[in-house]
């Protein structure tokens, strides 16, 4: 039977994308937690009782991981993983930009610093309300009001320091 | 005259990702893409999109340097091989993971389209951002 051809600007395929960006938001977290420890990939694997290959398969994405296995890795680091929810950012209709403009929103969320993640283009236009809103949603916080929902970051996975003595 | 032609994958906060082509201006990497059922498709776009975002890719398993400036994004069983050029990041062409080290011939194909590129494109009007 021919299988149905699933296009890349199709929701199913960013569902894909999604997942695929969470398992490397993961891994590379792994990666940073071994270079901040100066650990390397055998010891990693030596401190969860596997082998260096098993290892090498978890980083790679060819093998799934657990949320066990992920906790068993953060706490062979002397870390542990903390979970945040975001929004989806993307924006299926986002339009051709002109390089210009790509180089002055790119500007303007540096400026915001990490606090938006575009995954899908960055849009000048859409980019300023966003910006602006951030500011409006600071200035509320400082009055301690109850700031309107604003586009949050979307750092899937973190590792943070392990509270273990 | 040589025939350059790219095209954006996609465009993040640090880096641009993108097609380039051959001096025939055959575009070897998306072609390549394009042929691979959109499990596999779907792995690329996350890094395409994590290097556009963040720059780089600390994961040797998954972002590599070659050799001369070469890097290989890789998903299982896969490579795209790519350069990079101020904020661009510019595939070459893809292949089959091969057993060890990347075929001579491979990496060769690379640095031809990478001469083309250097060859065929405007100077840039400055040094990125």
């Amino acid at each position: 039977m021919k299988r149905k051809k699933i296009d890349d600007s199709s929701r199913e395929f960013r569902r894909e994308v999604e997942a695929e960006a969470l398992v490397m938001s993961a891994t590379e977290s792994i990666c940073e937690m071994l270079e901040k420890n100066g650990m390397s990939r055998a010891d990693l694997a030596r401190e969860i009782g596997r082998t260096r290959g098993y290892v090498t398969q978890l980083l790679s994405g060819e093998r799934n991981m657990t949320l066990h296995t992920l906790s068993d890795l953060a706490f062979a680091c002397d870390a542990r993983v903390t979970l945040a929810w975001g929004s989806l950012s993307h924006v299926e209709d986002a339009p051709e930009i002109l390089d210009e403009q790509w180089e002055a929103s790119a500007n303007v969320v540096r400026a915001v610093g990490r606090d938006f993640r575009f995954n899908e283009g960055i849009d000048f236009a859409r980019a300023l309300p966003h910006y602006a809103r951030f500011k409006s949603a600071q200035a509320l916080e400082k009055k301690n009001i109850q700031p309107p929902k604003i586009q949050e970051a979307v750092e899937d996975v973190s590792f943070g320091p392990g509270t273990a003595a | 005259m040589s025939k350059l032609v790219i095209e954006v994958v996609y465009r993040g906060r640090e880096k641009r990702v993108v097609w380039t082509s051959d001096d025939s201006g055959r575009m070897h990497g998306k072609s390549y893409y394009e042929k691979l059922d959109h499990k596999e498709r779907a792995k690329f776009r996350a890094r395409f999109e994590h290097l556009g975002n963040k720059g780089e890719i600390r994961n040797e398993e998954q972002f590599r340097h070659e050799v001369d400036g070469i890097y290989a994004i890789k998903i299982p069983r896969h490579r795209l091989l790519c350069f990079f050029d101020l904020r661009d990041v510019v595939i070459t062409h893809g292949l089959k993971k091969q057993k060890d080290k990347l075929h001579r011939k491979e990496l060769d194909k690379a640095r031809r389209i990478r001469s083309s590129y250097y060859g065929a494109r405007p100077a840039p009007k400055s040094e990125g951002i």
